[in-house]
């Protein structure tokens, strides 16, 4: 509490944004956004201006329509149900300038959003490596109340790293290909949380996996799969982003888990093998689904995905969360293809020294500077 | 062990990238270039994944894979993050990776350096 009031008093967040970004952009690849789905269809960046005209302004007025009904800044944050949903918003204020909010809408609205992440945890860029959402208390009471399959227990124990680990994969993946890059929006991973004797405990929530802009998972049969982990002797650090990162394999340090949801059968074994061939059935028909999509088609679908991202703050207006009419013409028509085009060399960064390559970075995610040379 | 059995094969290439996950993993290559491709029934196993970079498309080839290697990306990047907690060696940044090991026909992945060696005619 006592950081969002410093933070608050002099802007902080939206200043430590753009370094905050170059640092963990420059930890995933060289060249930034070629190596993540939707690419080799497009360049995220590439669909990021038709967002940000249409969702930011809508973004705006929404919030200061809540403000006017009473809603305080921590009820509006946990409208948006996980941090790393806000944090996915962020991504789209390199092209914050095509919102064509005034400026000083636009950066209160940046600030703002990076503010809202602070309701959850105090660390919102994920500095310490830690993602706390949750109380030692409550993870305390979450261990003792759920009985945990403890693997030095089980003869079978690697069979069942095997399986959590697969499982794991298919989690990602299968919001990977709802949510492309952004899987985020639809996944929360948080901790690391220390338990005694040198455990840790993980917790992937896939609490968004049937997201109404996709047909290929309507039968999908859960709503939410949510796997508690414990590791043990290793260390595990989250970042911005939402990825995990350890030194060491994961599978060999796991040493317990519980699936929190859902709860299908009372054996918790036939619960993960059931699980692990439903997601593979569904990632299955996603890809033949998304096969058939052209370039247009999917660049739609990624801005559909934003537009839903702030679904819960429409409902609580009780207004449609689909995006205007001029989002899918302007995509049609290509508005900003030619922009996007020429902007897209500033992503490639491979051949620049590591300090250069920083300061690019820097620059694009500095949506201060972005908009003061727009008002210019 | 097994490398210097291997390293009496006739052809041998080495590269460098980064390691992205411990260990060391082998197999014969399989090169995915175009990772739109649609692989949803993939019959083999225990092969060495060779890509440009992960997408979910290749997610049930990653499960069924000894180890991955990719000519993009950095300790962070998808296939990193999946070979970490499959734990398969994974070396990531392996510029032109696919075109040079195109003629190679056995594979070890040494995820601990960040080393991939390829093999021809490789006697078992």
């Amino acid at each position: 509490m006592e950081m969002r009031v410093q933070y608050m008093a002099s802007k902080m967040y939206l200043d430590k944004f753009p370094s905050a970004m170059s640092k963990h952009f420059l930890r995933r690849s060289k060249d930034i956004g070629y190596d993540v789905w939707p690419s080799p269809i497009f360049h995220p960046s590439e669909a990021d201006p038709y967002v940000a005209k249409y969702l930011l302004p809508r973004l705006y007025t929404d919030v200061q329509t809540l403000k006017a009904k009473g809603y305080n800044e921590e009820r509006i944050a946990k409208l948006f149900l996980n941090p790393s949903r806000i944090a996915r918003l962020t991504y789209l204020y390199h092209a914050f300038s095509f919102s064509n909010l005034p400026a000083n809408e636009a950066l209160w609205l940046a600030e703002f959003l990076l503010r809202l992440i602070s309701y959850y945890r105090e660390d919102v860029f994920l500095e310490s490596g830690k993602n706390l959402i949750f109380k030692t208390e409550q993870i305390k009471n979450l261990v003792g109340y759920h009985k945990i399959i403890s693997f030095e227990e089980e003869k079978d124990f690697r069979e069942l790293q095997e399986s959590i680990a697969k499982l794991n994969i298919l989690i990602a993946n299968f919001l990977e290909l709802l949510y492309f890059c952004h899987q985020h929006i639809g996944l929360e991973i948080h901790g690391p949380y220390n338990l005694q004797n040198n455990n840790i405990v993980v917790i992937r929530d896939a609490y968004d996996i049937k997201p109404p802009f996709w047909d290929f998972c309507k039968g999908f049969r859960y709503n939410r799969i949510c796997l508690l982990t414990i590791y043990k002797n290793t260390k595990i650090s989250l970042d911005y982003a939402g990825r995990i990162f350890s030194r060491s394999s994961l599978k060999n340090k796991l040493v317990g888990v519980q699936l929190l949801e859902p709860k299908i059968d009372s054996n918790i074994k036939a619960n993960i093998y059931l699980l692990i061939h439903d997601l593979e059935n569904v990632i299955k028909e996603g890809i033949l689904h998304v096969n058939k999509l052209d370039k247009k088609q999917l660049m739609k679908k990624y801005g559909e995905m934003f537009f839903y991202a702030i679904k819960p703050i429409r409902d609580e207006l009780q207004v449609k969360w689909e995006p205007p009419e001029g989002f899918y013409k302007d995509i049609e028509n290509g508005v900003f293809d030619e922009y996007t085009r020429e902007k897209m060399k500033s992503f490639r960064l491979s051949s620049l020294p590591l300090k250069e390559r920083r300061k690019h970075l820097e620059k694009i995610w500095d949506v201060k500077k972005q908009l003061t040379i727009k008002n210019h | 062990m097994y490398l210097k059995s291997l390293k009496k094969s006739s052809f041998k290439v080495t590269l460098k990238g980064i390691p992205a996950s411990s260990g060391i993993g082998e197999g014969p290559p399989l090169i995915v270039k175009n990772v739109r491709k649609p692989l949803i029934n993939p019959s083999k196993k225990n092969f060495v994944l060779i890509t440009p970079y992960a997408t979910p498309m290749l997610t049930l080839l990653m499960l069924r894979a000894s180890a991955i290697i990719t000519e993009k990306g950095g300790k962070l990047s998808h296939a990193a993050i999946v070979a970490r907690e499959l734990g398969i060696p994974c070396v990531v940044g392996v510029e032109h990776c696919i075109q040079k090991l195109k003629e190679v026909d056995w594979i070890l992945v040494d995820g601990n350096e960040g080393t991939v060696y390829g093999f021809k005619d490789v006697s078992r």
